[in-house]
């Protein structure tokens, strides 16, 4: 069924049309991004129970506008003069109180700059192509239809048959979010709407045995609604099976070995290695090694990856980014050759390129950066058999807990929950954990020597930018075989 | 719009008790591109956290069960009576074991006031950027200098209400900076990242981090590659050791000896039986100076005091919020404010007067609470033999709390990040460490 469009959006859209209007007169570009995003996560553990608003709910506006000299931008919740919704005196007049309030913000912005030690940076004003429409995606259930008590009926009973399944639980952990979101988008140009529901899902056995504790997690994630909670009831044997195995897990020996990643080790290495060093605005500070590599090798010609918010249906896929730019797909790298990075507007501004419909903030309260989407490596023709067949001695990573970008530098980190060994070509059934993989982005993909014919994206968890700006974004691939350091 | 709201609690059948955290938020961000000015923006949002608790029984037993929902204060009537009503029957499904809310009456003494009160917080971003700016390029010939910086400052401002008749409220300033600083070497440019957060105008203190980060930045192009150790002893300097210790606040919160994450109870040696080295001592406290997590009251609206957390390696008090305390019928302290840890017994030179590994950035220092194993890749780290140091990057070092904690030694010197005041570094031992060359 469709993913029904916000009433709140619609219920201002006549004033923010009015607003736009109004700063149209007096500066060469405006534009005015409103959200409503809501979502519950339910969380069910062996002693409690959790309900809370999803951390990606928000509802707000964030105007733009060019003021001759360069971009600022003012988000704000509240309309002036209003408690709640449009006041009796019109449209009209709020429109001309907020359009007051944003000519006061942007007069003070000007002031400060003023008296800043450095110099303003040139951006010229936007000249968009026009575009307009509404977009609504489709999921199987909503979460608002199958109601909180069957939620929280389904999550438990993944937690009790848990129990069933292992002796060694001390506890289990099920998760579901769902959030809706809603964006109008409206500008000279551009006149946007959109509605859509991702959801992610996560199992969490926690396993002890004598002092050790050990934590597995395994997630599900999509453009989906609560359908999502039978995906995760599929993959509940697998996941307690593993947190049994990591109470005997091993310590890797530090050193490099033949690796094949798992689709979801190998979208974060996608995603750390070469996605973040791709985000076009990371060329702009000059913060990325990859600026260096356009269109030469980067990597074996078995490597292709791509990016973009129409490349794939996942968390991260939308119509629209949060400048109003169409959503792509990015061919990044072609056969081993770096094509192409991924934009948002400004940064697009300052390299002279088309912005790639990348440009995305936490929230309405936050900045659009050039952000990724949905980062993939292309399948190949490879099986999975004969990629551990052709290892005498190395690792078959499966899982991550955390992963940092290098842009600058290309560097490679990230915390592989666990691996397992191969050894003469078969899984020896030694399990390590954790392991810490690095390496240096180039030597690790030109090292790839196989790539599996299998393929699927992740998008459970957060991405930042740095260590804040937290946005959804799906990774993965195919299974991938290369060399890296393991420690 | 809190007295809407309450009139729509007040109505709505069900609601047995209710909590409201609400957080005005004015900020003010510049981001800058080395030297030029590349965005500017303002911020003025209001924020509604609301709890519904609904108390139920069911086979004789009583529970009490809460949702946590956000409140638009654009919302209309109609759409707030639905969000309650749907949070009430929601808060059915969830079969907590009942828990008393924060009673008021309490009494806690105010945060002092920031030294950014004395003047609109547009007028502080040219001192800060001055600030930010005023070491320039550092290091004779290595030519280290600011990449890119965001700065943030809001100015914030919380009240907690609750049905209990809890009502307080308190305000204060965050600023941050994200920095990014880089420097030439003969392997050619590298770069590192470094997060500074403030409470107060504090302009040498911000210019002398970000001189530090530039020095280091030099340090870091300087570098050769990380040898393969094996196992090493190690010093994590600077920000990992907040981290490593994050290992013990863990385990001792209430929530996670209820939830049996932590077996750990009060009287226990969080160090183990055999601890040949330093012993942890770490007070919870609401008041830090320049720490944007002061606060004189938790989210419940619980009144902070100075609190023994760990003495002399003993957990002395299970720590968290009234709920977690009153499952395990221990008083409660409220969630930690500001965390201050005491210096060790070794001081920096002595650390570095034998054989080392010193680590100071990592490209992302992960220590697992529950498990306890941490470790990272290597940004910079100093090689420390026969009375040299230099510098390496690459590689990456791993270990376990719980085998290294019968001997670390702590730094006398002590350091401040935020809401963290502890020793600069700690010392371990038998770390593994898988190097580069």
């Amino acid at each position: 069924m469709k993913v029904p469009h916000s009433e709140h959006l619609s219920r201002h859209r006549d004033l923010l049309l009015r607003l736009l209007r109004l700063l149209r007169e007096e500066y060469p570009y405006a534009s005015v991004l409103a959200t409503d995003s809501r979502g519950l996560r339910y969380l069910v553990q062996r002693r409690e129970t959790s309900i809370q608003e999803s951390r990606f709910g928000e509802r707000g506006f964030v105007v733009r506008v060019h003021d001759g000299s360069g971009y600022g931008e003012f988000s704000f919740n509240e309309l002036p003069g209003a408690s709640h919704g449009v006041p009796a005196e019109g449209p009209a007049a709020l429109a001309e109180a907020l359009a007051a309030e944003i000519r006061g913000r942007v007069e003070e912005l000007a002031q400060a700059r003023s008296a800043l030690p450095v110099s303003l940076r040139p951006y010229p004003a936007a000249q968009e192509e026009p575009f307009t429409g509404r977009w609504q995606g489709e999921v199987e259930e909503l979460p608002e239809q199958t109601g909180g008590a069957e939620i929280v009926r389904r999550l438990t009973e993944l937690r009790d048959r848990a129990f069933t399944l292992s002796d060694y639980l001390v506890d289990m952990r099920v998760l579901y979010e769902g959030v809706r979101v809603s964006k109008l988008f409206l500008s000279g140009a551009r006149d946007l709407e959109q509605s859509y529901l991702w959801s992610q899902g996560y199992l969490v056995p926690v396993s002890r045995r004598g002092e050790v504790t050990r934590v597995n997690h395994k997630s599900a994630s999509g453009l989906k609604g609560t359908e999502l909670i039978g995906e995760m009831a599929g993959r509940l044997p697998e996941a307690v099976k593993v947190a049994e195995e990591l109470l005997g897990a091993r310590k890797v020996e530090p050193g490099e070995y033949e690796v094949i990643l798992n689709p979801t080790v190998a979208g974060l290495v996608a995603h750390e290695s070469f996605g973040h060093g791709v985000e076009l605005d990371m060329f702009v500070k000059q913060r990325a090694k990859a600026a260096e590599y356009l269109g030469k090798p980067v990597g074996s010609p078995l490597v292709s990856l791509h990016d973009g918010a129409r490349a794939a249906e996942e968390v991260s896929s939308y119509w629209f980014d949060d400048e109003g730019t169409p959503g792509s797909d990015t061919l990044v790298i072609d056969r081993g050759v770096f094509r192409a990075g991924i934009s948002d507007q400004l940064s697009a501004f300052a390299l002279g390129l088309p912005p790639t419909g990348n440009g995305k903030r936490e929230s309405f309260e936050r900045k659009a950066y050039a952000r990724m989407t949905n980062t993939f490596f292309s399948p190949g023709s490879d099986s999975l058999e004969a990629m551990i067949a052709s290892i005498r001695h190395g690792y078959l990573l499966e899982e991550f807990t955390s992963g940092m970008e290098d842009p600058k530098n290309w560097g490679i980190q990230g915390v592989i929950l666990f691996g397992r060994e191969i050894r003469d070509g078969k899984l020896s059934g030694v399990v390590v954990s954790p392991v810490i993989i690095t390496g240096y982005v180039p030597d690790v993909l030109q090292a790839v020597s196989m790539v599996s014919a299998d393929f699927a994206l992740s998008g459970s968890g957060m991405c930042g930018k740095g260590h804040k700006e937290y946005s959804k974004t799906s990774t993965g691939g195919p299974y991938i075989k290369t060399v890296m350091r393991l420690g | 719009m809190i007295e809407r709201l309450m009139r729509v609690l007040e109505r709505t059948p069900g609601v047995s008790e209710w909590k409201l955290v609400a957080r005005r938020v004015e900020g003010r961000e510049l981001f800058f591109v080395r030297r030029g000015l590349d965005m500017q923006r303002a911020r003025s949002v209001r924020r509604l956290g609301l709890s519904v608790y609904h108390d139920f029984e069911e086979g004789g037993r009583p529970f009490r069960g809460v949702v946590r929902i956000g409140v638009h204060p654009e919302a209309a009537d109609a759409e707030l009576s639905r969000w309650v009503e749907d949070a009430v029957f929601a808060a059915r499904q969830v079969r907590n074991e009942p828990f008393p809310l924060v009673e008021p009456g309490a009494t806690a003494p105010p945060l002092p006031a920031s030294s950014f009160a004395g003047r609109p917080l547009g007028g502080w971003l040219a001192p800060l950027s001055e600030a930010l700016f005023a070491p320039g390029p550092a290091g004779e010939g290595r030519a280290a200098r600011i990449n890119s910086a965001e700065l943030f400052l809001d100015q914030v401002e919380t009240r907690i209400l609750s049905s209990r008749g809890v009502d307080v409220s308190y305000a204060g300033y965050e600023g941050y900076v994200e920095l990014i600083v880089e420097a030439e070497g003969p392997g050619g440019a590298v770069e590192l990242y470094k997060e500074i957060q403030f409470a107060g105008f504090l302009p040498e203190r911000l210019s002398g981090e970000v001189r530090t980060e530039l020095e280091l930045a030099g340090d870091r192009a300087q570098a050769g590659p990380t040898p393969r150790l094996k196992t090493a002893a190690v010093i994590l300097s600077g920000e990992p050791v907040r981290e490593f210790l994050g290992y013990y606040l863990t385990q001792g919160a209430a929530e996670s000896m209820y939830n049996e994450i932590s077996r750990f109870k009060v009287g226990d040696s969080l160090q183990g039986r055999d601890v040949r080295g330093d012993r942890l001592s770490i007070r919870g406290e609401p008041y830090l100076e320049g720490s944007t997590a002061s606060a004189p009251w938790d989210g419940d609206g619980f009144a902070l005091q100075s609190t023994a957390l760990i003495e002399d390696g003993v957990l002395r008090r299970a720590w968290g919020p009234v709920r977690f305390c009153h499952y395990l019928g221990v008083p409660p302290t409220g969630g930690l404010a500001n965390l201050v840890v005491r210096p060790g017994s070794r001081s920096l030179e002595e650390m570095r007067g034998d054989a080392r590994l010193e680590v100071v950035a990592f490209s992302d220092f992960h220590s697992d609470p529950i498990t306890g194993d941490f470790g990272g890749e290597i940004r910079l780290g100093y090689l420390i033999e026969a009375g040299r140091r230099r510098p390496v990057t690459g590689g990456s070092l791993s270990g376990n709390v719980k085998e290294v904690h019968g001997e670390l030694y702590l730094s006398r010197e002590l350091q401040q990040l935020n809401g963290f005041q502890g020793p600069q570094a700690v010392e371990l031992f038998g770390v593994a460490v898988t190097g580069v060359s």
